[in-house]
């Protein structure tokens, strides 16, 4: 067996099973970075031997019949924006160079509480933004993974590790996610908390999840969610049983938005067609679905509302180092300190208005599907198109993307799937029968 | 004002504020930058929003 291989959810029954050790999966998870990471660049910090300790830990813990949670034993990694008490946390910037927090995040803290051992930091472009990190996508070297969550996309696809925390502001997980052939959710708004994240947007920062199948997110969200008394954005909304839900899945009915097939490339609609016409023929009800007015004011909304809120929380910083900010970032934060307040006010009324009048057209439908990215994953450093994650990161919806081909040039291609706020529950069950019908992505050939 | 000319005033009031805090050598760096947040400004600043709206910041209704 390639322990490299493994999922989450397969990992964790072994190790449960005794069939695995702990020490064994990070030994197996630590030569197939060495073997491969010099190419892939998907880690800005291996903790070699904080993993192999927390691996004898759990497999000494296992060893007398005691689990700590559902991942006891499973590797993940943290976008490098997640606060990890002990070890360098630099957000992809010299800004932050040397920086070590002294306490978790709190979904890095949810994870190991649930057993899981934290293999190390993945790359990030410059405080989550578009400076690129310097990671390239394991499916073609010459291109991007995508971005702001280049390393967690890149080593999940790679099989450095089996599950990943990234976050979404603007397209940063699922369009990653997508380019690599993941399976990538981005939470309601508030799910997941946000404490111990480097912040860019007081109102459209998400944590994400990407693992290589729907049901290992479905364990992570289960980990993950749940209200946190010392993140204010974080919701009180309960949580469901993530993992119970999947086996609830049954053909949804499918709300297609066409205004994003007319965006996309024609390779994109090609195959995206395809997949909608397996899904339909498998008994999917699909119809096309018509957004509401305000969607076409989303685009600026967001991204008056990003710029502001990232002047706001690098102001101090940039006071004293602004010549250490790379040229994305610097010009976000300046502008954003040019931006009127009632305009930024605006904005998150248009946020508000655009919510309220997508309910109806959730409410009509299991999920909404678009393709999750107008192309695939460019060549170059640039981390390519956000524009399909914009809507759902400003208004805060849940969004899923599942691989659903390749394109003639071997590139993966998703589906992106969108429901009601806080129900990740359906959205996951959804998610996991397309994943049945389409099939799941083969493996990078590393 | 119609929306192009909107966006020339908020593009040149733009220029004139980063001239201001940035120095005009770093405004001009910033000009193709100054002309889409002009963009985004117009089409925040004309789109209808309702006049009951208020705006969303953290909390939003649970289902």
């Amino acid at each position: 067996m390639s322990l490299h291989t493994l999922d989450a959810v397969d990992a964790a029954r072994a190790i449960r099973e005794k069939v695995l050790s702990p020490v064994d999966l990070v030994e197996g998870l630590l030569e197939r970075i060495d073997r491969i990471d010099g190419r892939v660049q998907a880690w800005a910090l291996v903790d070699r031997d904080g993993a192999r300790l927390a691996a004898r830990q759990a497999a000494d813990e296992a060893a007398r019949g005691e689990f700590r949670g559902p991942l006891h034993g499973v590797p993940f990694g943290a976008k490098d924006i997640f606060y990890s008490a002990g070890l360098r946390t630099e957000a992809g910037s010299k800004v932050m160079a040397g920086f070590v927090p002294d306490y978790d995040a709190a979904a890095v803290a949810r994870l190991k509480g649930a057993g899981a051992i934290l293999l190390g930091k993945l790359h990030t472009t410059e405080f989550a933004t578009s400076d690129p990190a310097p990671t390239r996508n394991p499916w073609n070297l010459a291109c991007t993974p995508g971005g702001s969550s280049s390393g967690s996309a890149a080593a999940v696809a790679a099989r450095m590790v089996p599950l990943a925390l990234g976050s979404q502001t603007i397209g940063s997980n699922v369009r990653p996610a997508s380019y690599c052939g993941l399976v990538g959710l981005k939470p309601t708004f508030g799910r997941i908390s946000t404490r111990g994240v480097m912040a860019l947007s007081y109102t459209q920062d998400h944590v994400g999840l990407m693992a290589r199948s729907v049901e290992d997110i479905a364990l992570g969200l289960s980990i993950t969610a749940g209200h946190d008394p010392e993140d204010p954005s974080s919701s009180r909304a309960p949580v469901a049983d993530y993992l119970a839900a999947l086996t609830r899945r049954r053909a949804p009915r499918v709300g297609i938005l066409r205004e994003f097939f007319e965006r996309a490339s024609p390779e994109v609609v090609d195959v995206t067609t395809h997949a909608v016409n397996r899904l339909a023929r498998a008994g999917a009800a699909v119809e096309e679905a018509k957004l509401p007015p305000t969607f076409r004011a989303v685009y600026a909304a967001a991204y008056l509302i990003t710029r502001s809120d990232t002047a706001s929380i690098h102001a101090e910083r940039f006071a004293l180092k602004a010549e250490l900010y790379r040229p994305a970032i610097r010009s976000a934060i300046e502008m954003g300190m040019l931006i009127p307040g009632d305009l930024y006010v605006r904005a998150l009324r248009i946020r508000r208005q655009f919510r309220r009048e997508m309910s109806p057209l959730l409410d009509r439908y299991d999920v909404l599907l678009t393709p999750t990215t107008p192309a695939p994953a460019p060549e170059g450093m640039a981390t390519g198109d956000p524009r399909f994650q914009v809507p759902w990161s400003l208004s805060g919806l849940p969004s899923i993307t599942v691989p659903c081909g390749v394109t003639t040039s071997g590139l993966p291609l998703g589906i992106q799937l969108v429901s009601a706020a806080f129900t990740e529950a359906p959205l996951l069950a959804a998610a996991a029968w397309c994943e049945d019908i389409l099939g799941r992505a083969s493996a990078p050939g590393l | 004002m119609d929306r192009e000319g909107q966006r020339i005033e908020y593009a040149a009031w733009l220029r004139a504020a980063a001239e201001r805090r940035f120095g005009a050598a770093r405004a001009e760096e910033l000009a193709q930058t100054i002309e889409d947040v002009a963009g985004w400004m117009t089409e925040v600043a004309t789109f209808p929003v309702a006049a009951d709206e208020p705006p969303a910041f953290y909390a939003e209704p649970s289902p």
